[in-house]
C-alpha cells in the first residue's frame, strides 16, 4: 500500500483549546478517505493543515502529492466571473499546460455545461458546489481535500455531489470530511473518526463494522411472529428471541455454530412465510454514536 | 484567464472603475467651475465678495487637487481594499491561496489598482486642465504634467498602504478605513518640518505647488515614496504568506 498522506503526532492548539491532538493519519493512495466526526471535532483544521493553509503546533504532515486542491464547505468565487472563467482560472493557475478544452469537459462532467457562460452570481448552492469540484478536478490533481462537500445541500444536490466524488475515485486520492454518515458510507473506502481532536478509529469501513454485528440474527417473516420467536427461544443455541414490532424477530445467539446449522431448519419446520434471515449489522451511525460518545 | 486579466475584469465588471472615474471626473469639472464662478455665486448670495481672494488659473487645478486628496483617496482606498483584502472571504482565500503564491496573487492586484487610480486621477486632471483653460486661462503644460506624474506616484503609495493594511486586518471596510487613517496621519506628520520633505504626503500637493511656479524640492519625497511603493507590498506579501486562514 502506498501512502498519499500521513501525519505524525499532528497537534493544533488555539490558545487553550486543542483542535487536534497527536493525530496519526494514514491515507492510502487512490482511495476515498472519509473523515467523520461531530461538529468541532477538528476535521476542517486537519484539512487546513494538509492543504498548507494552517500550521501545526506540533507534529508533522507528509503529503506525497504534486498537486493538492481544496474545496471548502461553501465554495465562493468572484461573482462577476462566468463558470467557464472560474474553471479556466483554476486551470491557468494550476496546470497551464492542460488544454482549455478540458474546461468544457469538467463542466460537462459536473453538469454545468449549460451554465458555462453564466456569471457565478445567482448560482444555487448545489451549482456552486459542483463548480467548486469542477475547478478542483481540472488537471486531475493527485490529492483532493473536500470539506463537507454535500453539507447543507438538498437530497438531489447531495446525490449529484456524491456521484461526482464517486467518479473522481481512482483518478485522485480524495480526503472527504463529513458529519453525514450516509454520505461517507456511500463513497468512502477508508474512514477516520475524529472526536474532540483525537483520531479514535482509522481503517476500512467493513473493518469498523466487523465484530460489532454481535451474535444476533434478524428474521423477517410475514406471519406467525410470536410463534417463531417462541420456537427459536426454546432452542438451546438461542439466548433470546423477541418481536420488536417491525415485522422481524430479533434472535440473540449463544452458540453461533449451532445457530448457523439449525436456524433455517427451525423456520422451515414452522412453515411460516420467511422473507429473509440475516445477521444483525450495526449501521455506521450506530457505531459512530457508540465510539464518539 | 490570468491573474492580471482577472484584476482588469474585477474593475470593469464590478464597475469599480466607474466609481474612480466618476469621483475624479466630477472634481475635474467642479474645480475650474468653482474657481471661475464662486465669486459670482457668493456675490449673488451674500451681495459682496469682500475678503475673498481673487481666483487665478492655478486655482482651478488647486480645487481639483484638494478634492481629489480627500474623497478621491477614499474612493481609491475602498476600490483597492476590495481587491487587496484577499482574506476577507475565507472561501475565496482558500481558492486562491491553494493555487498560487502570495506574490503572484498580490502583484497584479497592487499594480492594476495603482494604474486604475492613476488613470482616474489623470482623467480628472485633464478635465480640470481643459476646464481651467476654457474658463480662466491656460496654464503651463510642463509643470502640470510633472505634477500629475508625482501625484500618480503618491497614489501608487496609497495603494501600497492599502496592501499593507490588508495584511494586518482582514475585512474590506476595515482595510480601507485603516488605510485612510494612516494616510491622514502621514499627512499630519508633514507639520513636523524636519521630516516633511521626506514624506510621501509631500507629493500629494505636488501638482498644486508646481503649477504655481513656487520652489518645490520633490526629490527626497519622490525617493522615499518610490522605496515605500516597493517595500510596503513586499512586507504585505510576506505577512500574508504567513497568515493562517
Amino acid at each position: 500500500m502506498t501512502v498519499a498522506v500521513s501525519t505524525h503526532g499532528l497537534t493544533k492548539r488555539y490558545g487553550d483549546t486543542t483542535a487536534l491532538d497527536t493525530v496519526d493519519l494514514v491515507v492510502p493512495r487512490g482511495t476515498v478517505y472519509g473523515l467523520v466526526g461531530p461538529n468541532g471535532a477538528g476535521k476542517t483544521t486537519l484539512l487546513g493543515i494538509l492543504a498548507g493553509l494552517r500550521s501545526p503546533t506540533a507534529g508533522a504532515a507528509e503529503v506525497d502529492a504534486r498537486s493538492v486542491r481544496v474545496l471548502p464547505d461553501t465554495p465562493a468565487f468572484d461573482p462577476w466571473l462566468t463558470a467557464w472563467e472560474v474553471v479556466d482560472l483554476a486551470r491557468t493557475l494550476t496546470t497551464p499546460d492542460t488544454p482549455a478544452t478540458a474546461v468544457d469537459d469538467v463542466l460537462e462532467e459536473a453538469g454545468l455545461a449549460d451554465a458555462a457562460a453564466r456569471r457565478v452570481k445567482g448560482f444555487s448552492r448545489g451549482m456552486l458546489q459542483r463548480l467548486g469540484i469542477a475547478a478542483a478536478v481540472i488537471g486531475e490533481p493527485d490529492l483532493l481535500l473536500l470539506d463537507e462537500p454535500a453539507a447543507a445541500l438538498d437530497p438531489a444536490g447531495r446525490r449529484e455531489v456524491l456521484d461526482l466524488v464517486d467518479r473522481i475515485k481512482g483518478r485522485s486520492t480524495v480526503v472527504f470530511s463529513s458529519h453525514i454518515l450516509d454520505d461517507v458510507q456511500q463513497v468512502s473506502d477508508e474512514i477516520g473518526i475524529l472526536r474532540q481532536g483525537e483520531l479514535i478509529y482509522q481503517g476500512s469501513l467493513p473493518g469498523l463494522l466487523e465484530g460489532r454485528s454481535g451474535n444476533a440474527y434478524v428474521v423477517m417473516v410475514r406471519t406467525g411472529h410470536e410463534e417463531v420467536a417462541a420456537a427459536i427461544d426454546a432452542e438451546p443455541w438461542a439466548s433470546s428471541a423477541v418481536v420488536p414490532g417491525d415485522g422481524t424477530v430479533l434472535v440473540a445467539i449463544s452458540d453461533m455454530g449451532a445457530a448457523e446449522t439449525q436456524l433455517v431448519g427451525v423456520l422451515a419446520r414452522l412453515g411460516h412465510r420467511v422473507v429473509s434471515v440475516e445477521p444483525q449489522v450495526e449501521s455506521l451511525e450506530q457505531v459512530f454514536l457508540e465510539v464518539t460518545q | 484567464m490570468t491573474l492580471w486579466r482577472l484584476e482588469v475584469i474585477r474593475l470593469v465588471r464590478s464597475l469599480r472603475w466607474v466609481i474612480l472615474a466618476a469621483v475624479y471626473g466630477f472634481f475635474g469639472v467642479l474645480g475650474p467651475l468653482t474657481a471661475r464662478y464662486l465669486p459670482d455665486i457668493l456675490e449673488q448670495v451674500e451681495g459682496s465678495t469682500a475678503g475673498l481672494p481673487e481666483f487665478g488659473p492655478a486655482d482651478g487645478i488647486t480645487q481639483y487637487v484638494g478634492n481629489a486628496q480627500q474623497l478621491g483617496i477614499l474612493a481609491v482606498a475602498f476600490v483597492a481594499a476590495a481587491a487587496l483584502a484577499i482574506d476577507s472571504k475565507l472561501e475565496l482565500a482558500v481558492f486562491f491561496r491553494t493555487r498560487a503564491s502570495m506574490r503572484d496573487l498580490m502583484t497584479p492586484r497592487l499594480v492594476i489598482n495603482a494604474i486604475a487610480a492613476s488613470l482616474a486621477f489623470v482623467f480628472g486632471a485633464i478635465i480640470a486642465y481643459v476646464g481651467t483653460g476654457i474658463l480662466l486661462a491656460w496654464i503651463d503644460l510642463g509643470p502640470f504634467v510633472l505634477g500629475v506624474l508625482l501625484q500618480c506616484v503618491y497614489l501608487a503609495f496609497a495603494v501600497a498602504v492599502v496592501g499593507l493594511m490588508a495584511s494586518i486586518v482582514r475585512r474590506v471596510v476595515a482595510t480601507a478605513l485603516v488605510s485612510v487613517g494612516v494616510l491622514i496621519a502621514l499627512g499630519l506628520l508633514t507639520l513636523v518640518t524636519p521630516i516633511a520633505p521626506w514624506l510621501p504626503s509631500d507629493l500629494a500637493g505636488a501638482l498644486d505647488q508646481l503649477i504655481r511656479g513656487g520652489e518645490f524640492d520633490y526629490w527626497r519625497s519622490l525617493a522615499a515614496t518610490s522605496i515605500l511603493v516597493v517595500a510596503l507590498p513586499a512586507v504585505a506579501i510576506a505577512r500574508l504568506g504567513r497568515r493562517e486562514v
